[in-house]
């Protein structure tokens, strides 16, 4: 199968979107070819219920093609939890997301622990979005990889997604850094970080086997992020574990596609 | 190039490789031609370490692109009248054109900055680059008005990052000279952020083109098409500091026709670059 491995639906305040609809999402996939997206639905920042429910339907309108992640959102824990346990005792639910730049809540705070406590019972994922900081995204100091290494370090049964490989050159390095020291870590390729060199650079450092193909679908296009891996410079086994091997191993519960290998 | 194959007999590795050898394919069969170039060495360099017109043109046939405008860097970073002599000199026969960086005392009286653009254009020069944040100018009339209107006389396009300049002054420009062509790069923070704005922008400003290297929102391609015409958009990959292909796949992969889609890859840098005259 191929796996995009980080992205969303649901309603965008920031700026003006196109179509937000699951029909358009499908009909993009199978223009690109791409079997199945993993999705965290950004209603789980806010309004958790309507994350779950809209996760739900997704999955069953898309034929499983859209299996998802709900968001734990820490300052709202206990609430949270609830739904993030009721999504893993569905079909659905392959993982769990966290975003500490959006909660403004350090990576290592123990509001987390509950988080990282489910995933391994689960024996699920955790995603994060995973950034560094610039000039004018102070925010962005909640998310940076030295923080993650807390909960790393004590879950190694938990394997943790870095969102967007740190996002920032800064935050490349650190990534790689954290990948390296712990097995358990591994990195997306979604968002906007298109340095010229990175795909092949990432491989070079950690391995294909702990790079995943992500396009932050529906902020950012596919195709910013599909061309990219398809065309680096780097063997064609290592593209086909980016582009779906290794998250058909690490995302333990993703349903398999009738057509899908 | 629809619907990338999904058979069922394949196998992952069988597909993935057809995905990759039709993706070489569609950008092949376009004629590519690249807005955003540079040589010198930027600022902030990251995993690229060649920066070169050499490698340049080594990683241009690597990835189909055919031609376009190269920039200096230090023109920019440095100072635009060392960078742009150093720039066109690189570039004398190589069958690239010119992006120069402009500032607005070039064209005071003694300075004869038109003269400068006549004897640049005659080099090759096609587009010009302004830096209004970082050069510490407003990109206004009561500012640079002598430069901006021997821009607009010779249909020297202009290149201006959204980050440099203020979404007021797009459109103060935009109106103020109307024979003036403004191209908005997203460099330095991806301009989808800015849709709210630039939507309307390019309802009320015709000579108001976006450049794709950093527009990168979910289906923007398809929609920016459909409401104000395959024109405004221009190629460009700002290689290589950017993997080109981030942009590339944005055209090849479009759902648009395959008109549009020459039109974006290089036809409409080409219309723009066939006006420049001597001013």
């Amino acid at each position: 199968m191929i796996v995009d491995a980080h992205t969303h639906l649901g309603e965008i305040t920031a700026f003006r979107s196109v179509d937000l609809s699951v029909r358009a999402m499908l009909s993009v996939m199978d223009h690109l070819g791409i079997d199945v997206c993993i999705q965290m639905h950004v209603a789980g920042l806010g309004p958790i219920q309507e994350a779950y429910e809209a996760s739900e339907a997704a999955f069953q309108v898309s034929g499983g093609r859209l299996p998802y992640a709900m968001i734990y959102n820490p300052l709202y824990a206990e609430e949270s939890l609830a739904w993030v346990k009721r999504s893993l005792d569905g079909r659905g639910a392959v993982g769990i997301k966290i975003h500490p730049s959006f909660n403004r809540v350090y990576p290592e705070d123990p509001r987390y622990e509950p988080a990282w406590q489910l995933a391994a019972e689960q024996g699920v994922p955790i995603i994060t979005h995973s950034w560094a900081v610039s000039d004018y995204n102070p925010v962005q100091k909640y998310s940076t990889p030295e923080h993650f290494e807390h909960y790393v370090a004590r879950y190694p049964q938990v394997n943790l997604i870095l969102g967007h490989a740190g996002g920032l050159y800064a935050g490349h390095l650190a990534a790689v850094e954290l990948a390296r020291r712990y097995p358990n870590v591994y990195l997306d390729t979604s968002g906007d970080i298109f340095s010229f060199g990175l795909i092949e650079w990432l491989v070079q450092q950690v391995g294909a086997e702990r790079i995943l193909f992500g396009s932050d679908v529906n902020w950012i296009d596919q195709r910013t992020q599909l061309g990219r891996i398809l065309d680096a410079d780097i063997t064609l086994d290592q593209k086909c574990l980016i582009l779906g091997g290794n998250a058909c191993r690490i995302f333990t519960r993703l349903p398999r596609l009738a057509n899908g290998q | 190039m629809e619907n990338m194959t999904r058979e069922p007999y394949l196998t992952d590795r069988q597909r993935i490789a057809a995905m990759a050898e039709a993706y070489r394919q569609a950008r092949a069969r376009l004629s590519f031609l690249d807005a955003n170039l540079w040589i010198g060495r930027p600022t902030q360099p990251e995993f690229n370490t060649q920066f070169d017109l050499d490698s340049l043109r080594r990683r241009m046939a690597r990835y189909n692109i055919k031609g376009g405008v190269v920039s200096h860097f230090a023109a920019k970073d440095y100072g635009p009248l060392w960078g742009n002599r150093d720039l066109l000199d690189q570039l004398r026969g190589a069958g690239l054109w010119a992006g120069i960086v402009l500032v607005p005392e070039m064209f005071e009286p003694e300075a004869d900055g038109r003269a400068y653009l006549a004897q640049a254009i005659a080099q090759g020069a096609r587009l010009a680059r302004v830096f209004p944040k970082s050069h510490n100018f407003v990109l206004r009339a009561w500012c640079c008005g002598a430069m901006l209107q021997a821009l607009a006389d010779c249909r020297l396009p202009l290149v201006v990052w959204h980050t440099e300049v203020s979404w007021e002054d797009v459109r103060s420009l935009c109106e103020a000279f109307p024979q003036l062509k403004l191209i908005v790069e997203g460099t330095g923070q991806k301009i989808l952020y800015h849709s709210r704005i630039y939507y309307p922008l390019l309802e009320r400003c015709p000579n108001l083109y976006l450049e794709l290297h950093n527009l990168v929102s979910y289906l923007g391609v398809e929609d920016l098409v459909r409401r104000f015409g395959v024109r405004r958009l221009i190629f460009g990959s700002y290689m290589p500091v950017f993997d080109p292909n981030v942009s590339l796949m944005q055209v090849t992969h479009a759902r648009i026709s395959d008109e549009d889609k020459a039109l974006i890859a290089g036809a409409n840098l080409a219309e723009l670059v066939a006006g420049v005259r001597q001013p």
